[in-house]
């Protein structure tokens, strides 16, 4: 098991007046090579949890386990860093070096990588995310578009060859042309390099698309766990705590409410379309 | 990301957060001014100031470890200044300590410089802790200081925290890339890390004057001159700054009394 | 009103100081009480172009708001009618209290404390957000701080809105809240946007920009169902 978080209790401030519940008996297990869609409202805990995976939280009550260790006692919360790489929202504004390729190096280095090996690194990390090493290397950040910004600052994580990549609304703000980049950058690390995958995201279809599985949050507390189909079947549920379902599925609720025979957790063009098809030939047959 | 500054206690209801801030300004700066021109040996008004002040610390419901925490921030500064004046020779006697010579006159002066700048520091920290800030600033306004102190404060309270915040953002992003700061060219980092830190404050500063400028600024913050002084406020500063008056002349008041 | 035209660019041309162009010969007419999505890829021009609207940035060619041309003396006339609402709501609320910023405006206009503060109230109704008046903004939601600043701009009574990204970086919830808003507003509207899905909730119209160039500018659901054109700017992929 690569994460495992048990009964793990956080509050903000506590001990203070101000004390504020963040997250409340979180227990899940996320296995190597998985890709996993993490939604919730705002203020439901998923920034609070992703930042217990990788140490830079620690639990009040319960532990956090990295491939079986305990963070804290039995690995350091500096390799676990390493291992779980996290891209926090707008990671292109923590972007601060003079160049690309002085920004991807910055973790390598502070791990004592030597110069050869940084090279090889870099040069691999921004592969993986589609941009050309020579083209790339000597520009600054700021000159980039921030769809390649985006991309510089994954790379800078993907460099430190994580198990686990856990990314924070990475295509919010992004014209399709840049999203389109990035999801399908995520989609073959995750198929090809066995990447693990933690996405968070406010975008329904995107999570659809993507993630073999789904945890919803609500309220500090994991309120489903389990695939795509089945979490996004439970329409009231995720209305009611603010959350909506894929516009396709939405669709096909529509369609089921009117009187027509579809399945509902479809998320692809050409599944949702066959079914339709279907639906109707059965009933004007 | 959460943090709090001045006015963490400010939105507790109580009489003196109902007070006119001009009031709250001028009881307190009356009380400093009494206090810092009272005679060194009356202890007696000493006390006095101290119960004047731990009497509107009562009613104003802040809690006296957060004024207390706040004011020893400030023991520090007057300690350096003071600490060493016991030992140097001075008038009215000396007493001797493991060996060490203290004169009385330079004991007088340690504490007459400490129990001022202590009760200026907590007078102060209670104001502004029982005074959301923006009344404070139109308060003081209205008392005449200069706007454009006025209008850096503001701005100062409002994007502190939009700063400390990106920073933060920052910071925990380069802890997550295994930052330690332990080698010297880590400190070129923290040098960028500033210069980044400074070059999107002042593209916000450029983005934050557009939107004024949508809105009709010409130059001038103006605000609503509302908050008139009512008779609460003025039973309540005639109150106090008698008692604190009573207190700081009460000596020359016995004398002049007895001598008549 | 004679004059039914919200917005008239003629020949709009504006470079950057370090020479790029950034407009490029635009011509556009806004009907009053038109609703008008604004659509392009990053860098297409579409924040430079609004920002023209009521006057920040000046650039070659003509420009007339609601029948008058933007000019030093029509500045504070058309700030007052055009309310433009900025995507980071952290740079227009910057009061220490959410009255204050949603009576900054009004301020400015000269009115009187009586009508700002019923302006205030009305606008701050307008969002959702009675009884806010005395927080400070950085002790509001994001979401909060967007409808906020929607209220600082309403509490001008503008005839026109533009706002960039309203809903950007939203949960669903809040982005459910800002449309209905948005919809209720009875004001001639544009909306910039990468939401094809959020830009046919709100508008009637759209504009396509790319390269600093008008590309298409017609009905949005003409617009939408023309998918090589809307895969050649980068606005759906293939």
């Amino acid at each position: 098991m690569l994460i495992k978080l048990k009964n793990v209790n956080f509050t903000y401030m506590s001990n203070t007046p101000l004390a504020q519940r963040a997250l409340e008996n979180v227990s899940l297990s996320i296995s190597a090579g998985e890709f996993v869609g993490l939604i919730g409202p705002t203020g439901s805990g998923k920034s609070t949890l992703v930042q217990h995976l990788n140490g830079l939280l620690e639990p009040l009550e319960g532990e956090v386990l990295i491939e079986g260790k305990k963070i804290g006692g039995e690995i350091s919360p500096l390799l676990v860093r390493q291992k779980i790489g996290l891209v926090f929202q707008f990671p292109e504004s923590q972007l601060f070096e003079e160049t690309v390729f002085k920004d991807i190096a910055f973790g390598l280095r502070n791990l004592g990588y030597p110069d050869d090996e940084i090279e090889g690194r870099v040069r691999k990390a921004l592969a993986m995310v589609g941009l050309d090493y020579f083209e790339f290397k000597d520009r600054s950040p700021f000159t980039l578009s921030g769809g390649e910004m985006r991309r510089v600052a994954i790379a800078g994580v993907l460099a430190m060859n994580p198990s686990c990549l856990v990314l924070d609304e990475p295509t919010s703000g992004l014209d399709s042309i840049g999203t389109r980049e990035i999801i399908s950058h995520l989609e073959r690390l995750n198929r090809e390099e066995g990447l693990t995958i933690i996405l968070i995201s406010h975008d329904m279809d995107e999570v659809a698309h993507l993630a073999s599985r789904v945890i919803v949050m609500n309220e500090g507390k994991i309120e489903f766990d389990d695939s795509p189909r089945r979490v996004f079947s439970q329409k009231s549920d995720l209305l009611k705590i603010g959350l909506d379902i894929p516009q396709f599925t939405s669709l096909l609720f529509m369609l089921k409410e009117g009187g027509l025979d579809v399945p509902l957790a479809l998320f692809e063009l050409n599944e949702v379309k066959n079914a339709i098809v279907s639906a109707l030939e059965r009933r004007f047959s | 990301m959460k943090h709090f500054f001045i006015d963490k206690y400010s939105e507790i209801k109580s009489p003196i957060n109902d007070l006119n801030a001009r009031a709250k300004v001028i009881i307190f700066f009356a009380l400093i001014l009494l206090c810092a021109t009272t005679p060194p040996n009356a202890f007696l008004a000493f006390g006095g100031y101290y119960l004047i002040l731990s009497g509107i610390l009562l009613v104003s419901k802040v809690p006296l470890g957060f004024v207390l925490k706040r004011t020893v921030v400030a023991a520090p500064f007057v300690l350096m200044v003071t600490l060493f004046i016991p030992f140097m020779e001075g008038g009215g006697g000396s007493y001797n300590l493991w060996g060490l010579t203290l004169h009385r006159s330079g004991l007088i002066v340690l504490f007459n410089v400490s129990v001022k700048a202590f009760f200026g520091v907590a007078a102060l920290t209670l104001l502004t802790s029982a005074t959301p800030f923006n009344e404070l600033m139109d308060g003081l306004k209205q008392m005449g200081v200069p706007k454009i102190f006025i209008t850096t404060a503001s701005f100062m309270y409002r994007y502190i925290f939009v700063v400390v915040n990106e920073a933060m953002r920052m910071k925990r992003a380069r802890d997550s890339r295994n930052f330690e700061g332990k080698w010297i060219w880590q400190t070129r980092t923290i040098g960028h890390m500033i210069a980044t830190l400074f070059l999107r404050s002042y593209e916000r500063g450029e983005r934050i004057y557009s939107a004024m400028l949508s809105r009709g600024y010409d130059g001038e913050v103006k605000s609503l001159g509302k908050h008139p002084i009512v008779f609460k406020d003025v039973v309540f500063i005639t109150l106090i700054i008698s008692l604190a008056a009573l207190l700081r002349f009460s000596h020359a008041l016995t004398k002049l009394i007895s001598g008549s | 009103m004679h004059h039914n035209k919200a917005v008239e660019i003629k020949n709009l041309h504006y470079k950057y100081p370090d020479g790029t162009m950034a407009l490029d010969d635009i011509n556009i007419t806004i009907e009053h009480g038109e609703s008008v999505a604004l659509l392009g890829p990053n860098g297409a021009g579409k924040s430079t172009l609004i920002l023209h609207l009521n006057g920040i940035l000046r650039g070659n060619g003509e420009i007339k708001v609601f029948g008058l041309p933007v000019n030093k003396h029509t500045l504070k006339e058309i700030r007052r009618r055009v309310g433009l609402v900025f995507q980071d709501p952290d740079d227009q609320l910057f009061c220490p209290t959410v009255f204050e910023d949603v009576a900054f405006g009004p301020i400015n206009m000269g009115l009187t404390k009586e009508e700002i503060s019923t302006r205030v109230n009305k606008a701050l109704a307008s969002v959702e957000l009675e009884g806010f008046g005395k927080r400070s903004a950085y002790h509001l939601s994001f979401g909060q701080k967007k409808r906020v600043a929607i209220a600082t701009v309403l509490s001008m009574e503008p005839d026109m809105l533009v706002l960039d990204e309203p809903t950007s970086n939203l949960d669903p919830r809040g982005r459910g809240k800002i449309i209905k808003i948005l919809n209720s507003l009875p004001v001639t509207k544009v909306v910039v946007t990468h939401n094809l899905n959020e830009a046919a909730k709100l508008c009637k119209k759209a504009i396509i920009m790319d390269k600093g160039r008008i590309v298409a500018d017609e009905d949005i659901e003409k617009v939408l169902s023309n998918r090589p054109m809307l895969e050649a700017h980068g606005l759906i992929s293939s």
